[in-house]
């Protein structure tokens, strides 16, 4: 990640932590001794529509209420005509569900946070709510390596990511 | 007519000027633009480092060992209170979150009743405030500006039916962007660095930064050198330079902990009571966990206040005031670790924090309220804080508060900093009752220092005269900043300190002839 970088995404990469972590072995307290759960947070969440809830319990924090990641600095701009919603739902939902690392700053895994159900659903409110007028394109000339990825990712980020400690 | 930092001064210089101004924040710099523009010779020393807007990278982990005392980690001796106060020029002034409140006339009847105050009152101040708040831009903030954390507060406030108002600010085009703990960015906000300081240097003034003052010299009632240790700018080391000023007149403005622990390095406590009565506004408070995005960390971080418990007639009052939360600080300041910590930090997009003042220095049973500063190693100020059982209740009463307001305002969940929590109003009392209220029990945040050379008209029992700031013991040394208030203000310090500082300087201009 660059230096550059801004702050607000190691915030929200903090704020990303799985939620089975908070799962480990609690101290013997009283259950309402202890921060609420997000699953809790979400059902309050006042929306008919599960994507929206999803979206806004997992995807806002760096996507942000208008889907442009701040302009694609604290993640994918979703309203960018040539942006990431111009790649199929397969590439896309393999990218929720296993995260990627890509120019802006690491995408996480939602496999185990959410499940393939739920990243359907998710996905299917980001393209209604952000991708109107958005064109997809065919897999094959996205994935050529090389290519401006859709993060905007170029050769040379390619090399500064592999070369970077994990 | 400049700012020097240590890297300058490569040998040891020796000085002369009219007036020696220790420290350059909300006391040290409007006395040094008064008398610069006066036409007078000023030699500011400073002990932080000379920081500017292009330089503040916007980073609580890079800006807070620049800008901050002890590098962020200053505290009570038994490290019951994190006290964040700012070091460099411009003082705190450069790291505070522009709140602006006049000293309340309450508290200066007090001072007069309680701590025989008299020549400092509030029409005496009242032109000065005038003056000031024109040219630090300070303003109300309007409802619309009201970021998504501060509004939870509003809401919280309204639906109990509890005062509430908006704060005013000294900021001029603000941009809301949240970071003025770390140093504005954008600077607008009018803190010394950009307002009072450059004026002074315009005038005249010669601004010295890494210059850390070790003691004054005296013979008999007169000051004879102010005596500074220079520090490496980079390292923040001491380095074996000094710098030696000669001055007609010496004013101490290094805030309340430092200019007492100048004095005590010096040698100067005729009374005894240099260092005593040191007050922090003990805050703790509630956050709220919601079912919206609330962002506590986006937008300015103060703009909603409550009056409702201030001056109650039973135990310590408290202002009630949004707050913000910073990852860092946040950290810093809340118990629970590991997957509890966690948690709360999984939740903090969607938290909400309101923080309480408690007004400590106004029990008149006890003449010893408060912290004592005394030295520590290498000189170092130390701070003892003495913990009461009125300070544990009150901050029990003030978590108490906090927790109702957030959930008024429709949080699913609200805690305190020593980690209890609670889903509903009539929880409240029982769950609180089960949390320990003792030093190091619940996590204590000060961001106001002042006291410690409290003005007043009896020597034995004040440092400095209150009709005119000077020093009881000497002619020529003259005390300008927080640290002569006999109370806590009981409201966010500045404007009072600004206030104080341009009525003063009118005396110190008067001692030079």
């Amino acid at each position: 990640m660059s230096a550059r970088t801004p702050s607000l995404l190691a915030l929200s990469l903090v704020v990303w932590a799985p939620v089975s972590a908070c799962a480990g072995d609690p101290p013997a307290r009283d259950p309402s001794q202890w921060p609420i759960s997000r699953v809790e947070i979400e059902r309050a969440i006042p929306s008919d529509d599960p994507g929206e809830r999803t979206y806004r319990a997992h995807c806002i924090a760096c996507h942000g209420v208008d889907g442009r990641g701040a302009g694609n600095t604290t993640g994918a701009n979703f309203t960018a005509p040539d942006g990431v919603l111009t790649e199929p739902d397969e590439r896309l939902l393999a990218r929720i569900l296993d995260g990627e690392r890509g120019a802006i700053g690491v995408m996480p895994a939602h496999r185990d946070v959410l499940g393939e159900e739920r990243s359907r659903e998710v996905l299917a409110y980001i393209r209604r709510r952000f991708g109107a007028g958005i064109e997809v394109r065919d897999a094959g000339i996205v994935d050529d390596a090389g290519d401006a990825g859709p993060l905007g990712m170029t050769d040379d980020d390619d090399r500064a990511v592999d070369e970077s400690p994990r | 007519m400049s700012i020097h930092t240590g890297a300058h001064v490569t040998e040891d210089r020796s000085l002369e000027c009219d007036v020696c101004i220790v420290g350059s924040g909300a006391g040290g710099a409007v006395v040094a633009q008064r008398l610069a523009t006066a036409g007078k010779s000023v030699i500011v020393l400073e002990d932080g480092g000379y920081h500017v807007s292009a330089r503040f990278d916007m980073t609580e982990g890079n800006m807070f060992p620049r800008l901050y005392q002890e590098q962020g980690g200053r505290s009570t001796a038994d490290q019951s209170m994190a006290i964040l106060q700012g070091r460099a020029v411009g003082g705190t002034t450069v790291v505070n979150w522009t709140t602006c409140f006049r000293t309340p006339e309450r508290v200066m009847q007090h001072w007069a009743e309680h701590h025989g105050v008299e020549g400092l009152t509030r029409e005496a101040l009242v032109p000065h405030w005038e003056e000031i708040e024109r040219r630090l831009n300070v303003q109300q903030m309007r409802l619309d500006q009201v970021n998504a954390n501060n509004m939870v507060t509003w809401r919280g406030l309204d639906a109990l039916g509890w005062h509430k108002d908006l704060l005013f600010r000294n900021v001029k085009n603000c941009a809301h962007t949240g970071y003025c703990g770390v140093g504005c960015v954008i600077d607008a906000k009018q803190s010394m660095l950009v307002t009072y300081i450059p004026e002074a240097v315009q005038a005249g003034a010669e601004v010295y930064a890494n210059a850390w003052v070790e003691r004054l010299t005296f013979d008999g009632r007169h000051v004879t050198s102010v005596v500074a240790r220079v520090r490496d700018p980079e390292t923040d080391q001491l380095t074996s330079r000094t710098i030696t000023v000669r001055a007609r007149v010496t004013v101490l403005s290094g805030g309340a902990i430092n200019t007492p622990a100048i004095l005590l390095r010096s040698g100067l406590d005729p009374s005894g009571r240099t260092g005593k009565r040191t007050f922090f506004h003990p805050a703790v408070g509630a956050v709220g966990v919601h079912a919206e995005r609330i962002q506590p960390f986006v937008g300015s971080p103060q703009y909603v206040y409550s009056d409702e418990f201030v001056g109650r007639d039973e135990g310590m009052g408290f202002l009630l005031e949004g707050a913000p939360m910073f990852p860092m600080t946040m950290g810093s300041i809340a118990t629970g670790l590991g997957p509890e910590r966690q948690a709360q930090l999984e939740l903090l997009p969607y938290s909400s924090l309101t923080g309480a003042l408690l007004h400590d220095g106004f029990d008149t049973s006890d003449p010893d309220e408060g912290a004592t500063i005394t030295l520590g190693t290498g000189g170092r100020p130390q701070i003892d804080y003495k913990w009461t059982e009125r300070l544990s209740r009150g901050l029990r009463d003030a978590c108490a508060a906090t927790l109702r307001i957030q959930l008024a305002a429709g949080a699913h969940q609200a805690y305190t900093s020593n980690g209890l929590y609670v889903r509903s109003d009539d929880e409240i009392d029982r769950v609180l009752d089960t949390g320990r209220w003792g030093p190091c029990e619940v996590p204590v945040f000060v961001a106001h220092c002042m006291g410690g050379c409290a003005m007043g008209g009896d020597a034995s029992r004040s440092v400095v005269d209150s009709r005119t700031l000077r020093h009881h013991a000497m002619d020529d040394l003259f005390v300008i900043d927080g640290s002569v208030f006999p109370t806590s203000c009981s409201v966010n310090p500045q404007i009072s300190i600004y206030g104080l500082a341009r009525w003063g300087a009118e005396h110190v201009r008067e001692a030079l002839g």
